[in-house]
């Protein structure tokens, strides 16, 4: 059972979880597994329990089988007590050292285990067991469990269990008190005007970002869980008579098919969710920024909050998408389309200018005015590469430095940064290994790569130039044109949860183009986006 | 499936323009920019035995080196010769450090002779080959060859492609000619009723140095140059040339210089012109009237008497009238008396006479053109007189 410790009381079950409850199997479920598998390295007693788990008998729920699975961990606390001091009521604790609030403990488990003198009346565990239900101890997230998997399961996941032997019952309680990473502001989409959160690691504290700023009851969170070692939870967020659920229920689909051990990076998720794995452009929007999650589900798409991880998933991600920054509603739309479209300029020229250069100066000479085709002949004096080589080897030398810039430490990085730009491309220049015109080129293209809003998209548009920039040597404009074709193929054919990639551009969806390459003023935008065929069409009116 | 479809869509464009463009440039075969040797200026003359001879003019730009020194600009004088214009082209390959590259070249200059001789055959290389540029601007060069001027109009410090970038800049401030590219010869060439037009430039000496010695010989304005067929017929210099420039609604600007009632020196500066040309067929007989409206500033004065009263100013239009009138009929005479249409009158006539023009007129535009009665009218309108209405010394100053 899954709960809301920001809330103390139980969350939705995640349909997950209703398998693992109706299925006493619990291989049959990942979460159940991951508890199970949890456990492999024990001794030959946990290994026997868990050969009986595979053949479909599960171990009792005593404090000696729990013992057995946690023999080797050192972090697993077990206390045996004696309630109210009382040799004949003995219950044996259990939970994990550094996940849980110890002071909780205390205070309000083992406080009045000890000292409830209600307890202490009781004639047995059974009855024990049903006052705490009743709340002698008071703990909202309480829950209790029959079921060692349950039990094992409540235990890794940060809970204290109170185990009674006789009864083979536990009953568990959610006391989580990991030090978690406090919100902070977006390190990758920081804006001028606009909220300064992000999500962090922690799931609860993401929906709870997501719910003080959308308190719609109509907004869904529903959880489940993946990894048969991590037993990861993930949060599906979507508003229920907006959103389509045919991509709700898709991306359910694909994430409960997803087979992997452990989901500790956004690329599990997005690798299983995406229809086009070949294809380098990123189909999800991965946001780090609540607002902007926020302000995706109320478009209509679907969110995917993963535990442990400070970024969020929306899906479907489509072309027009990855051109929009967070500042840009927050900007006069007058400014912001012409931003917006400066920034759809500079994804040609980042995507194309290298190919463009070599294709100009190789094969198609005369195209170039005559004082710049002049000015680029003197840069080249002396340099005995061809354009091709040096626009390569410029290329690959900024890959390089960002590469560099990317693993190195902040303040090494910097460092590393102008050494490489300004120190090694002087002397490039100076030993006459590439010409002036090329790095003037390169870093047109590099400073429009950083335009770019989203990372993933830009790292597909760093692939792409590569390609233009070998076809446009092989037989200059033809071969660049060539490759734009082909670019624009595989791009027009993709389609994402049966959106179209490059929607609103595409697909006889033309009127949604208020807020694509030019931002129209919020009262023009009147309907969601026709292309995620929401419930509710209408944004306003 | 999608992506071996997408690699066999590769393979066909890779393949289709490895075969189809029929160019053998690719890759490393490819001609790179610092390889060529750039041709600004090309001058055409005839050469003995029949051959062509292309004197040409190169550009490049060397940069101060690794001391990091100015840049110097350098330009080279190259001839070559051949049978062919071709021929003549592909021999600089024979001496040239690097490869000359046509597809820069700004200026063709023919030579007297060779105007006289036919364009057409001098002509066609650059029409044909791929490298060039079909705007590129044609002179003919008055009384000298081609390659003298190029010689002589390249210097240390000028060169003759920046001499004639000047002259294509800049004619519109005399009106005494007009851009006439490559392009527009072939149109003119292709289309037989017309009489094809070119500018034309001479030699001369205006500039010193500061040490007070001519160095090279500047290229100056003439005129125009008319063609029967591809073959020079002659010149109109000067007013003439401007005359033309009216005619074919191309006068931009120019100074007038007028009489004023008192008789000193007015000097009116064309600000705009509008010629329209109305033909009328009437009897058989074809009439054209043009009509030429002209709006002029006053730009100097050289009295101490006022002229800003409305007689003054109308008797500075009327003699601007007259003086166009003078410049425009002596055009359509020189024109009507060798039986070329200089001017487009065929054109305005084609337009407003589809089908007699297709019936009779265009078989035999030559003789009916010199039959023509051209009705001229000028209209001047002196408009802008600017602040100082009253000229130095003038003794009412208001």
């Amino acid at each position: 059972m899954l709960r809301d410790p920001g809330k103390n009381k139980p969350m939705r079950r995640s349909r997950f979880a209703e398998k693992t409850d109706t299925s006493p199997a619990p291989e049959n479920s990942k979460a159940s597994g991951a508890g199970s598998d949890a456990a492999a390295g024990g001794n030959s007693q946990t290994d026997a329990k868990l050969s009986d788990e595979r053949s479909g008998t599960e171990p009792g729920l005593t404090s000696a089988n729990v013992e057995g699975m946690f023999r080797d961990s050192s972090d697993i606390v077990i206390r045996k007590l004696n309630i109210n001091g009382r040799k004949d009521l003995p219950v044996t604790m259990v939970f994990v050292d550094g996940v849980v609030d110890t002071k909780s403990v205390d205070d309000y488990i083992m406080k009045p285990l000890i000292q409830e003198s209600s307890l202490g009346e009781c004639g047995s565990t059974s009855e024990i067991i049903d006052r705490i239900a009743h709340g002698v101890i008071y703990h909202a997230s309480m829950e209790v469990r029959r079921t060692f998997s349950e039990c094992v399961h409540d235990i890794v996941d940060g809970s204290v269990a109170l185990i009674f032997d006789d009864d083979k019952t536990a009953v568990t309680f959610d006391i989580k008190g990991f030090p978690e990473r406090s919100i902070t502001e977006p390190t990758g989409e920081n804006v001028i005007k606009g909220a300064k959160d992000s999500f962090v690691e922690n799931l609860r504290t993401n929906t709870a970002s997501v719910r003080m700023k959308m308190k719609n009851p109509r907004l869904v969170i529903e959880e489940i869980k993946t990894g048969k070692q991590t037993a990861t939870k993930i949060a599906i967020v979507y508003i229920r008579g907006l959103t389509n659920m045919r991509i709700v229920d898709e991306l359910k689909r694909r994430l409960d098919n997803l087979e992997t051990d452990s989901v500790l990076s956004t690329g599990i998720i997005e690798e299983a969710v995406i229809d086009h794995k070949m294809s380098p452009f990123p189909q999800v929007i991965t946001t780090e920024r609540p607002d902007k999650f926020c302000s995706t589900i109320v478009e209509g798409r679907v969110g995917i909050i993963i535990d442990g991880i400070p970024v969020s998933i929306v899906v479907p991600g489509t072309f027009e998408a990855f051109l929009q920054a967070p500042e840009d509603y927050s900007q006069s739309f007058i400014v912001n389309s012409i931003i917006r479209s400066l920034r759809y300029v500079l994804m040609f020229v980042t995507l194309f200018l290298p190919g463009f250069y070599i294709s100009v100066s190789s094969f198609h000479i005369e195209m170039i005015p005559t004082d710049l085709a002049l000015a680029i002949t003197a840069s080249k004096e002396g340099v005995p590469f061809l354009t091709f080589i040096e626009v390569l080897f410029m290329l690959l030398a900024f890959e390089v430095l960002v590469e560099a810039g990317l693993r190195l430490p902040k303040t090494i990085g910097q460092a590393v940064s102008v050494v490489g730009a300004v120190v090694v491309g002087q002397a490039a220049v100076d030993a006459r290994l590439v010409s002036p015109a090329v790095v003037v080129i390169i870093a047109i293209t590099a400073i429009s790569s950083f335009t770019m809003p989203n990372q993933d998209f830009s790292n597909a548009l760093r692939l792409w130039r590569f390609i233009f920039a070998i076809f446009s040597s092989i037989i200059g404009l033809y071969g660049l044109s060539i490759g734009a074709i082909i670019l624009l193929h595989h791009l027009s054919s993709m389609e994402v949860f049966g959106v179209p990639y490059l929607s609103p551009f595409v697909g006889g969806d033309g009127k949604n183009m208020q807020d694509a390459v030019f931002r129209f003023p919020f009262s023009s935008q009147k309907k969601r986006p026709m292309s995620l065929r929401t419930t509710n069409k209408k944004r306003r009116g | 499936m999608r992506y071996a479809k997408m690699f066999l869509l590769l393979c066909v464009a890779i393949l289709g323009a490895a075969v189809m463009t029929g160019c053998n440039i690719a890759f490393f075969d490819a001609t790179q920019i610092n390889d060529v040797e750039f041709i600004r200026a090309v001058g055409i003359d005839k050469a003995p035995e029949g051959k062509i001879r292309f004197t040409i003019a190169t550009q490049r730009i060397v940069t101060g080196g690794e001391r990091g020194g100015p840049e110097q600009k350098l330009s080279e004088i190259m001839y070559s010769e051949g049978r062919t214009g071709f021929e003549a082209a592909r021999n600089f390959w024979a001496y040239s450090e690097k490869r000359p590259f046509f597809g820069h070249l700004e200026y063709i200059l023919i030579g007297e002779e060779a105007a006289k001789d036919g364009i057409l055959k001098y002509l066609d290389f650059f029409t044909r080959d791929p490298e060039d540029r079909l705007n590129l601007n044609v002179f003919v060069v008055k009384g000298t060859d081609a390659g003298e001027m190029v010689r002589q109009g390249n210097t240390r410090d000028k060169f003759v492609f920046d001499r004639l970038e000047g002259i294509k800049e800049h004619y519109w401030g005399l009106s005494m000619i007009n851009r006439v590219d490559l392009m527009e010869i072939m149109y003119i060439l292709d289309t037989e009723y017309l009489s094809l037009y070119i500018p034309c430039v001479k030699l001369t000496e205006k500039t010193e140095n500061s040490d007070g010695h001519n160095e090279g010989m500047d290229i100056a304005l003439e005129g125009f140059a008319i063609f029967e067929g591809d073959r020079l017929a002659g010149y109109l210099e000067r007013e003439m040339a401007r005359g033309l420039s009216f005619l074919r609604n191309m006068a931009k600007s120019g100074v007038l210089n007028v009489r004023a009632r008192n008789g000193s020196m007015v000097a009116l500066e064309l600000i705009s012109s509008n010629r329209k040309m109305k033909p009328e067929l009437m009897d058989g007989e074809l009439r054209v009237a043009i009509e030429i409206d002209l709006k002029c500033n006053i730009a100097e004065i050289q009295s101490s008497e006022g002229v800003f009263d409305h007689e003054s100013l109308r008797y500075l239009e009327e003699q601007s009238n007259q003086l166009i009138m003078d410049e425009v009929m002596k055009v359509i005479e020189f024109a009507r008396e060798k039986r070329l249409d200089c001017f487009a009158a065929g054109d305005a006539v084609m337009h407003k006479y589809p089908c007699k023009w297709e019936d009779y007129l265009e078989k035999n535009w030559r003789d009916i053109f010199s039959e023509i009665d051209f009705e001229v009218t000028v209209r001047t309108n002196v408009s802008r007189t600017y602040d100082i209405k009253q000229p130095i010394g003038a003794k009412d100053i208001k």
